[in-house]
């Protein structure tokens, strides 16, 4: 059980954003769709800890981790990538990937000061990690590119790329297709499922229905801060609620 | 072979021996001890200015009022051994221990806050010391200011401008060499990592909080110790010292010369010390100048010189020096 | 009791002068979330070119106020034509930056021109002061409260009854949404800026007979204006004068029963309790984050 949450909620100033919502994580790659305002992101807001939820509880490899801040879960294995990217600019593409493997390193200040040795080989390791994800995510024409000079769809790898850098467990996806055409969607496929067979376990939100009932092995629907759904693709492309969430009318 | 000038350019360590060289050198150029006083004022300024980059430059954060810390240390040499005989080396870790113990106590809630909220509480922060440094009379001689006794090392009396110009210029290169480093190492891109998205930062398991404070620590205690040379050097410390103004001015050092640039600031500090002596004569003229030089570097070198300068000669640098 | 009076009515004085530089903190900080550091330095204009033009020139002083006003406006114009406009959407140390230059720009000219020496401005209706229940008032004072009121009335009517008011408001609120509605972005900028210039100039030529006026006398004005700004609540006007009125007062009052030597670290110590405890001020608006 890599994650779950006990009657999970976040209400905004009397506005339920997410109803209580409980629901457990094992492994694979799941994606959590629905309209609009469904409550997708305040759900990964609160996983990460970027919201402090207004009830429930969440448990991360059966560590009670509600009270903890977004840099604790960061380094027990929890990774993201946002909606909005949040890219370090003004950093080369390498060293964003570098920052991503933070929790393996030593971030003492006074060796960091002295450059002491180990400090100089954690910087060698990591940047031939680094180089190394790069590669896999198919980044290799940036090896040496500045992160404000990448095209959006290879800045949405480079933030992959930066979460892979910290050997996540889990890997929260935020809309990874958002703004890519077909082809860079093809990739971002690919690379999903590389991910989920490395043992990570993938949670994703997403809109592009093909990409996620391609690779999706269970998907839960949100509605209006609550699941109205939840199983494999096959069962959520018939369910009636699903398309009446969607399309607003009874399915044909 | 061009790779490996271009990593030694990129690691700093260039630099380093470039400013090593200038140092060494440029006594042969100083004709007169108020020669000497200058290159010692700018070495001042470079130091303070080279640690309020790591804050600024390079966290991303902003404080209109350094020039507190410079003072704290300053004051403390100079209150500890002119009254108290406490000897010099111990006056200054005491002022650089207050310095930082002063920078850690506000370091977490301020650096909470950002944008113009932080610049506000640094300023407010930096205005009460220079307010208490002026008021409390009996201890910091009020406006007045207080006179500092030559330094005495191992009984020596350290005399003369020439002294203490190699003693700054040592720091200088320490500083530089801290600088360097950390900037190389994991922390300092953590640094950088949080200037540009605090939130991703903290996703990729920094502690952006406590980095932030360490780094407003570690750049207090940094003004200090050079207030507290100054003191010594100088003979004579005043509150203006921890005024707004020269908060400002070291501001503009870091921003002028280029922030995320640990060289930047020290041109910058050597530009800035050196206007008033350019216009010896027009003292009236130093303000407004110096206003336009500021504004006008902020619209067309937003970057400061030396990062604007190193875009032009090599497009795609990685590491900043 | 008298004592006490006679404090009040002194720290009213000023928190009205603290009041009109707030409201022009605000008016330029809801137009574009820009602090202008240099808003200090309207309100010395406003100062300074009243007596100029009133001792130098021997225009009337009605006169010579109206137009030391219209000067600062000019100033702020080009303030935001020349420095302003083309870094507004740079990062906020840029912006903090640039606006801290221009008014030590603005602060070096006049001290090229009119040197270090002060400078007094008569009062607005001579110096016999009134007897209120035992403390003595000026009339510069009642001046000073009159103009608070009037412009508080004056920009009530302006933000919420005129066009261009609520043109303002609106880029305020929302600029994508106003842009797209044909408000021009640009022009509420400048306006903003005139706005705030004539705000800052009418506290500077109300308060000079009382403090006198000097090149720098900007500084710590314009400083403590922010502070009662921050300390209401930036991006309101009732936050402004609660903010404005708040300081005079308690800085009046540490003043006469604390200590008058530390009189000028009362905003400061208020800026850092208020910036600590509750950053959007007491009145003050939030503006969250999204990812």
């Amino acid at each position: 059980m890599i994650l779950a949450t006990e009657n999970l909620a976040k209400s905004f100033g009397g506005v339920a954003a997410l109803e209580p919502f409980s629901f457990t994580l094992a492994g694979g790659i799941t994606a959590i769709i629905g309209p609009n305002g469904a409550g997708k992101t305040t759900l990964f807001n609160l996983l990460s800890g970027l919201y402090a939820p207004s009830g429930g509880r969440i448990r991360y490899r059966g560590e009670d981790i509600t009270d903890l801040p977004v840099a604790e879960r960061a380094r027990r294995g929890m990774q993201r990538t946002f909606q909005n990217l949040q890219i370090f600019f003004g950093m080369s593409a390498i060293e964003n990937v570098m920052v991503g493997a933070s929790r393996h390193l030593r971030l003492g200040l006074l060796p960091a000061l002295l450059d002491w040795p180990t400090i100089r080989r954690d910087t060698r390791h990591a940047r031939e990690a680094a180089e190394h994800l790069m590669r896999r995510v198919g980044l290799d024409a940036y090896l040496n590119a500045r992160a404000d000079a990448m095209p959006y769809g290879a800045l949405k790898r480079l933030e992959i790329a930066r979460a892979l850098a910290a050997e996540p467990d889990l890997l929260l996806l935020d809309e990874p297709a958002a703004g890519l055409n077909p082809s860079e969607t093809q990739e971002i496929d690919r690379l999903i499922r590389a991910i989920a067979e490395g043992g990570t376990a993938v949670l994703l939100v997403e809109h592009d229905m093909r990409l996620v009932m391609a690779i999706s092995e269970r998907i839960i629907v949100l509605d209006q801060g609550r699941p109205i759904a939840d199983g494999p693709p096959a069962s959520i492309r018939a369910h009636s609620e699903v398309i009446r969430a969607y399309l607003g009318e009874a399915a044909p | 072979m061009r790779r490996r000038l271009g990593r030694a350019f990129d690691s700093g360590a260039a630099g380093l021996v470039l400013l090593i060289l200038a140092l060494a050198l440029l006594p042969l150029g100083l004709a007169n001890n108020y020669a000497y006083d200058i290159a010692i004022r700018i070495g001042l300024n470079a130091v303070v200015a080279v640690g309020l980059n790591l804050l600024i430059g390079y966290a991303g954060q902003i404080s209109l009022g350094h020039a507190a810390f410079f003072a704290i240390g300053a004051y403390a040499s100079a209150i500890l051994t002119a009254r108290y005989a406490v000897p010099e080396p111990a006056a200054l870790l005491a002022g650089a221990l207050m310095a930082g113990l002063l920078a850690w106590a506000v370091a977490r809630p301020i650096l909470r806050l950002s944008g113009h909220y932080l610049a506000m509480a640094t300023l407010g922060l930096g205005i009460i010391v220079s307010i208490v440094l002026n008021r409390e009379v009996a201890l910091t001689g009020g406006p007045d200011g207080i006179t500092v006794p030559v330094l005495r090392l191992f009984g020596v009396a350290l005399h003369g401008q020439a002294i203490w110009y190699w003693i700054v210029a040592a720091t200088l290169v320490i500083v530089v060499w801290l600088s360097l480093n950390l900037m190389r190492s994991a922390f300092g891109r953590g640094l950088r990592a949080l200037a540009d998205s605090e939130i991703a930062a903290q996703t990729s398991a920094l502690d952006t909080a406590r980095m932030k404070a360490r780094i407003f620590v570690l750049s207090a205690v940094i003004a200090a110790v050079a207030g507290s040379l100054f003191a010594h050097a100088e003979g004579y410390v005043t509150p203006d010292e921890a005024g707004f103004l020269r908060s400002v001015e070291l501001v503009t050092m870091v921003v002028m010369g280029g922030m995320a640039s640990t060289f930047g600031p020290v041109l910058g500090a050597t530009l800035l010390t050196l206007l008033p002596q350019l216009l010896a004569g027009f003292e009236d003229w130093h303000d407004l100048l110096f206003g336009v030089i500021l504004v006008s570097t902020m619209i067309f070198l937003p970057r400061g010189i030396v990062p604007s300068l190193r875009e032009r000669l090599r497009p795609t640098p990685e590491a900043e020096l | 009791m008298a004592g006490f009076l006679q404090i009040l009515a002194a720290g009213i004085t000023v928190g009205a002068i603290y009041a009109l530089i707030a409201l022009g903190f605000s008016v330029i900080y809801n137009t574009s979330d820009i602090i202008n550091f240099a808003q200090g330095e309207f309100v010395m204009i406003g100062g300074m070119a009243a007596v100029v033009l009133h001792g130098s020139a021997h225009l009337p002083l009605a006169v010579a106020v109206l137009a030391a006003v219209a000067i600062a406006v000019v100033v702020g114009l080009a303030v935001e034509r020349l420095a302003i406009e083309p870094v507004r959407h740079a990062k906020i140390t840029t912006l903090i930056i640039v606006t801290i230059g221009v008014s030590i720009t603005i602060r070096g000219a006049v001290e090229v021109v009119l040197g270090k020496n002060f400078y007094r401005l008569p009062s607005f209706s001579g110096d016999r002061s009134l007897d209120i229940l035992g403390a003595q008032v000026t009339p510069q004072a009642f001046w000073v409260l009159g103009s608070l009121m009037a412009v508080m009335a004056a920009l009530a009517w302006f933000f919420n009854l005129t066009r261009l008011g609520k043109a303002m408001r609106a880029v305020s609120e929302n600029r994508l949404a106003a842009e797209l509605m044909g408000i021009d972005v640009k022009a509420m900028l400048r306006l903003s800026f005139a706005l705030s210039a004539f705000l800052g100039a009418l506290a500077g030529v109300l308060t000079a007979p009382i403090t006198l006026t000097k090149y720098d006398v900007g500084i710590m004005l314009g400083l403590k204006g922010f502070a009662a700004a921050i300390i209401g609540g930036l991006g309101t006007a009732t936050g402004a004068v609660a903010g404005g009125l708040l300081l005079g007062v308690t800085e009046a009052l540490a003043a006469g029963y604390v200590s008058s030597a530390y009189k000028d670290a009362v905003a400061f110590v208020m800026i850092l309790i208020v910036l600590l405890l509750a950053p959007g001020g007491l009145l003050g608006r939030r503006r969250a984050q999204r990812v």
